[in-house]
This record gives C-alpha cells, structure tokens and sequence, in this order.
C-alpha cells in the first residue's frame, strides 16, 4: 500500500510538469502571441508600435521561450501569480476571493449529487424493471443529456419572470451572510447537483445490482435477515465503491460544467472570471487559472485513488 | 468482387454471394431494429434533425443571419412560430440553421479526434514499451482537464471560429478513444493468429493494420456514437460562453449566450427553443449511442462508458 501511494505520487510529478507544459504551449506556441491579438482585425485597443514593444517588454514576452517557461515556473514556485493585464489587480488575491464561492458550489454539488443519486439508484436496483426503476431511468436518461448551463437558464427565466429574481453583484462569503449566500449559490449547485446525480445514480443501480447476486447477500438472506437490513448493513457498503469512483470522474466534469453555469447564474465565481479572461485574453489570468483548474483535478483523481484501500481492504496494489 | 467471380461454380454461385451480403445488411438493420426499439427511435429523430440542417434553407422563409429590426422582439406568432430575437431575426430559422453548426461540429471532431484515438491506440497497445509509457504519461495531462477547460485553453490560443472549435473538440475526445482502443489491441495482440501471421514474417505495420485495427472498429464505433453527444454540448457551452462559433452565424450555444445581455425581461422563447433542440437531439444521440453499443457488444450491455 505504502508503496502504491508512493508510486502515484511520484507519477503525479511528470503530470503535473506536463500540465504546465500543455498551458505554456497552448498559450505562446499556438498562433497569436498575447498581445498581438489585441491588434488587427476585431482589436479590443489600438497600441502604436512603440508602446507595443514597451508593453512586450515589461512582461516579458521578448525573452526566449524557455527563458518565459521558467520564470513562469519561478513565479508559481513562489505561489506569485501574476497580474491581471487589464485590472492590474494581483491574480492570487482574484483566487482567495472567488475561489472559495467556486468551491462551496462544487461541494454542496456533490452533496446534493450524493443525497438524490445514491437513494434513486438503490430503489432502481431493488425494484429492479418494476415502475420505480422505470421513472429513475427516465430521471437518469434525461438529466445526463440535459446541458447543465441550459436547466441554470431555465430556473432563471423562471426566476426573472415569476419572482423578481436579480443576479448577484457582489460575493457574499457563507460565514458573512448565510442567507445571501445560499441565494447565490444554491441555484447553480443543484443545477450541477442533479446532472451528477443521474450519473450516480446509475452507477449505484448497476454496483448494487451487482453486489445482490453475491453469495454473502444470499446468506444473509438465508439467515432471515429483513431486505432493508441487508441493503443498510451488507449491499450498500459494498456497492458504494464505484459510486466514488465516478463522484471523482463528475468532479472533472462538474469543475468544467461549473464555468458555464456560473456564468449562466452570472455568480462571481472563478469560472466566471476565466470566461471573461478568454474573452479578453488576459493571457496570465488564463494560464494561472487553468493552471489551478488542472491541479486541482488532479489532486482529486489522486486522492480518489488513495481511498480505494481505505473502502475496500481487498484490493491490493502491489503490481 | 473479382475474387468471387472467379470462384469455382460460376456465374450463380457469385450472384447468390453478392446476394446474401445485400440481405446481411438488411438482417442486421432488423436485428438493430428489433433489439433496441429506443434507439431506433432515437436514429430516426437523428436522421431527422440531419434533414432539417441540410434543407434548412427551403424550410423557412427566413434568413438566420439578416437583421430586421422592425421585427424585433416579438413573441411565437403565426408568422415566426418560435419569435424572433433582438435583431428580429426568425429563431425557428435560426434552430434549423443551428443544427447545421451543431451537427457538423460534433461529427467532425467526433471523426477526427476518435480517429487519431484508433491509430494512437492500435501503436501505443501493441508496440507498447517506452513508446507506450510516454503515450500513457501524455494522455495523463490530457486527461488532468476536464474537457470543457482544454478546449476553452486551446481555443484562447487560437481564436475563435468554426475549424478551431472543432479541433479543440476533437483534442478533447482523443484521451479517452487511445484509452479504450489500447486496451483492445493490447489483448487483440495475445491471440495466436497475430502469433502466426508475426511467424510468418509479417511487417509489424501489416500486423497492425490488417490484424489489429480490424478488432479495433467496433468498439470504435462504441466510443464515437457515446462521444457525439458530449462533443454536442461542448460545442454548445463553448459558445454559449462566447469562446465557441462566433456571432452572427446561428449556433444552438451562442443563442442561448444572446440572452445574458438582456437580464431584465428576458424572452422566454428564446432561452425555451434552442435549448430544447439541443437537449432533444443529445438525448437522441445518447439514446442511439447506448443502442449501438448493446448491439455491437452485448456483454458491455447496461454499462457505462465515461
């Protein structure tokens, strides 16, 4: 075990060298160096040619490639992040802001994920083809086609039209204003909630569908165990295994997701703040911020990996 | 085709072949039919959807991109069935021109990204070795995205627009297709004919190509109908988001990103009809994906890809 966790660990190091990497490449090596396209066609300012150059300059931009890489890697390895280009204001203080709302939303998404896929995933499995799984594979079919950003349109709309509903201005913290809080971040967390639910839910069906035919469950039915007995005490431990799994893997997608529906919801999130900084190509802003989207994906894949033991004591992981 | 002529029995053995093979297709359509009556369903509704994109022109009277400010803002009507928007263009036009974009998007960087997955994964899975671990290290960092962010970062590079939208869909899709095809090859490469054809003295290209990657077509297909879908929505949140195929051209996302602008009434038929064409066609998508996949591989039958 001990040396399992050593070994993904070690293998992190190369992913995340290759993350900064893939960013830095995309960013400078891709055709549009960043300030050059703020000139020509669709130009957001007009710079004459010297100011160009004193601006290339100061960030920069006129070393070599891997002279930049470096001193990008210098920056984070200090945890200094940079500057916006158009707000001159510190990127890591834009992170402490809004990243905790981006979190807090992504968290109770998953809460909620949990609290309707897991029920509706173990009614399906033991009524199984009965009308009850019937409905929840209806629920499952239509919630993973769904967009996500689509459904925060709709309870907007809903919003706007019937109850004088505005999109927040300011970030209001949980421990400030609980109240103002949960307003602005309920919405897009059972928006997100649900459609990882569906995938839950119907990685629940088929785990617990799965765990029913063991023989131990046969046992204990053979003991005379009541059928609720056996799904609280022996088939939902078991079956929840994969259930983390794929609460991992919608992490990703919820962290993507989360951008388009906090900008449907317009919640000052850090979704948000990357959508505006591809509009405007605020070329560190977007660097730093994918860069953190990345790690954090990948701390979590990580972690999801390490709890396999701790859930399941048979697996080994010695080859 | 000579081959079969020019077997022994003649002219009616060779017409009776042909035959068959003409009636194995109609068979399997059956079989398909019969044993998945949703995704049937679903293929009609896709075949559909294709229709209305190809003649959208000749469908409505509208053009999608023209503004006509006198009719701006008006609610579903006799005339604009689905209303029009803020520069008084038709949004039913606009839905049908949309499938075009969403359409053509999704399946070319299906196409494209799962193809590049086929070829990368047949070398990776057989050849194997430091080739194999250095593949396996650069669809790591891939993967460390969720697909949404790597597009937007690849498309922050190049700018928006329609061919790099669908290439950046398309770099998205290429993880997972390499995943799943290099686990094929890597048990295809154990069974005794690739033993025998290596005895032989094949070229490992002509193992690779005429051994391997035949086993690799069906579950091919798997992944690329389950990844239609996805690619769909990408596509749509891209340009929801303004990264994705820029205005004016209609595009299912970037209607629905229109209406951002206009928080304080915002027109309910224009969040209500782009979205359900979206939803309605990636839920058919799905639906037909999963049918394939039952069809293809019956033993993957109920299980999910991701």
């Amino acid at each position: 075990m001990q040396r399992y966790l050593m070994r993904r660990l070690v293998l992190a190091v190369p992913t995340l060298f290759g993350i900064t990497l893939l960013i830095f490449l995309a960013m400078r090596v891709l055709p549009g160096d960043p300030l050059s396209a703020l000139q020509g066609e669709g130009a957001i300012m007009v710079m004459s040619e010297e100011d160009i150059q004193a601006a290339r300059h100061s960030l920069g931009l006129d070393r070599s490639l891997p002279e930049q890489y470096l001193s990008w890697m210098n920056d984070i390895a200090h945890l200094e992040f940079g500057h916006s280009f158009w707000r001159n204001e510190p990127i890591g203080g834009i992170i402490a802001r809004r990243g905790p709302i981006t979190a807090e939303i992504a968290l109770m998404a998953i809460i909620i994920s949990w609290l309707v896929g897991i029920p509706v995933g173990i009614v399906s499995a033991i009524w199984r083809n009965k009308w009850p799984d019937t409905v929840a594979r209806l629920f499952v079919i239509l919630f993973v086609a769904v967009p996500s950003f689509w459904i925060a349109l709709l309870i907007l709309l809903v919003m706007i039209l019937g109850f004088t509903y505005r999109p927040p201005i300011t970030i209001v913290y949980l421990w400030d204003d609980p109240w103002a809080n949960l307003q602005m971040c309920l919405g897009p967390a059972f928006v997100l909630g649900i459609t990882v639910a569906a995938l839950t839910a119907r990685m629940t069906r088929s785990a617990t569908m799965e765990v029913l035919q063991e023989d131990y469950v046969r046992t204990a039915r053979a003991k005379g165990l009541t059928e609720s007995a056996l799904v609280w005490r022996h088939v939902l431990r078991n079956a929840l295994l994969p259930v983390v799994t794929v609460s991992g893997v919608a992490l990703g997608g919820l962290l993507g997701g989360s951008v388009a529906v906090e900008r449907a919801f317009l919640v000052p999130g850090l979704g948000t703040s990357l959508v505006t900084a591809v509009g405007e190509r605020d070329w560190m802003m977007i660097q730093n911020l994918v860069l953190l989207y990345g790690v954090v994906f990948a701390a979590i894949n990580l972690l999801i990996d390490m709890t396999y033991g701790w859930l399941d004591p048979r697996i080994r992981f010695d080859n | 085709m000579s081959e079969i002529v020019a077997a022994p029995g003649g002219r009616g053995e060779a017409q009776a072949l042909v035959r068959r093979d003409d009636a194995g297709f109609w068979r399997s359509l059956r079989r398909f039919v019969r044993s998945s009556p949703t995704g049937t369903v679903a293929a009609c509704f896709l075949i559909l959807v294709a229709l209305v994109a190809i003649f959208a022109g000749q469908l409505v009277p509208f053009d999608p991109i023209e503004a006509n400010y006198g009719a701006a803002r008006l609610a579903p009507n006799a005339e604009h069935l689905f209303g029009t928007d803020h520069m008084g263009r038709d949004t039913l036009a606009r839905v049908f021109f949309g499938a075009r974009i969403s359409l053509v998007v999704a399946l070319t960087s299906v196409f494209v990204g799962d193809s590049i997955g086929l070829c990368w994964g047949v070398v990776s899975g057989y050849l194997g070795g430091r080739f194999d671990l250095i593949s396996q290290r650069i669809l790591d960092v891939m993967m460390a995205f969720p697909g949404l962010i790597l597009a937007m970062l690849l498309l922050s590079g190049v700018g928006a627009g329609l061919s790099t939208v669908i290439l950046a869909i398309a770099v998205t899709r290429i993880p997972l297709s390499t995943r799943v095809i290099r686990s094929v090859a890597l048990s295809v490469k154990e069974y005794a004919y690739v033993e025998a054809a290596k005895t032989v003295g094949a070229t490992t290209p002509r193992i690779m190509l005429r051994h391997i990657a035949p086993q690799c077509i069906a579950p091919f297909l798997v992944v690329a109908t389950a990844n239609i879908g996805v690619a769909m929505v990408t596509e749509a949140a891209l340009s929801f988001l303004g990264v994705g195929v820029p205005p004016p051209a209609p595009s299912w996302g970037n209607m629905l990103g229109g209406i951002l602008a206009e928080t304080f009434r915002p027109p309910w038929w224009l969040v209500v009809f782009p979205g359900l064409a979206l939803t309605m066609t990636v839920l058919c998508a799905n639906l037909f994906g999963d049918a394939i996949r039952d069809y293809l591989d019956p033993k993957m039958k109920g299980r999910v890809i991701e």
